[in-house]
């Protein structure tokens, strides 16, 4: 498995309750317990970004949505080429 | 734990629409309550979509976003296409068959897009389609916003 092992430093008592949540069976391990929870905060940050990033846009009417599915449309019919000749 | 599959038109509305019922379900897939089915046609379609119109930037920061959803299930080429010849008759676009066979594979209880034309295939009697409003109001359990085709 292509990995890195990082030594984090966790009060003990946050340590302690990832104990329980690993023991109450809601996660295999530590390990998986800290890889959710980073990503989890990975995401929020980007998130947050994306957030700020478009607060300023105007809502969509019918046309922009139209608009946009024609454009994903068109994206996935070039993208289609591309997978057809892989999976069939 | 719930599992979905967000079409394309979800993540980027979801994106540029602060007042939206995506943003919403954005913000409810960052919480990890559910599962979110992601797949490799997917991911390229929404990338290439932000490449275009936002820039590679914008474009790297969804992909970053995407890969930390909290809770998902990515679906590759090699899975979804097993799934191709029990549903190609029943969508007319054969284009749009990755997303719905990604569904299939990834056991999904609930398709979510903008796509009116998708809902109206013969897929619609097996797939679970709903608006991302319908997901809010029925699966997340709080009131959506009014928005054109509950986008």
């Amino acid at each position: 498995m292509n990995s890195n092992i990082d030594l984090v430093r966790l009060p003990a008592k946050d340590s302690a309750m990832i104990d329980k949540f690993v023991q109450a069976g809601e996660f295999q391990n530590k390990s998986e317990f800290i890889t959710y929870a980073v990503k989890k905060a990975i995401n929020e940050i980007i998130l947050k970004e994306i957030e700020e990033k478009s607060r300023t846009t105007t809502p969509m009417d019918e046309k922009d949505v139209d608009n946009l599915l024609n454009e994903i449309k068109y994206i996935r019919k070039k993208l289609w080429e591309g997978y057809a000749h892989r999976v069939f | 734990m719930l599992t979905a599959y967000f079409d394309t038109n979800v993540f980027i509305i979801g994106t540029l629409q602060p007042e939206s019922n995506s943003r919403l379900i954005l913000r409810e897939i960052k919480k990890g309550n559910f599962k979110v089915i992601l797949s490799d046609y997917l991911i390229d379609e929404i990338l290439d979509w932000f490449k275009i119109n936002r820039g590679k930037d914008f474009a790297s920061m969804m992909r970053l976003f995407i890969i930390s959803l909290p809770s998902s299930e990515m679906i590759n080429d090699f899975e979804w296409s097993l799934f191709i010849d029990d549903w190609q008759g029943f969508v007319a676009d054969i284009d749009d068959l990755p997303h719905i066979c990604s569904y299939f594979a990834g056991e999904a209880e609930y398709f979510v897009t903008a796509n009116r034309r998708l809902t109206e295939m013969k897929i619609k009697d097996h797939v679970n389609f709903m608006s991302a409003k319908e997901f809010i109001e029925k699966v997340s359990g709080y009131d959506g916003i009014d928005t054109v085709n509950g986008i």
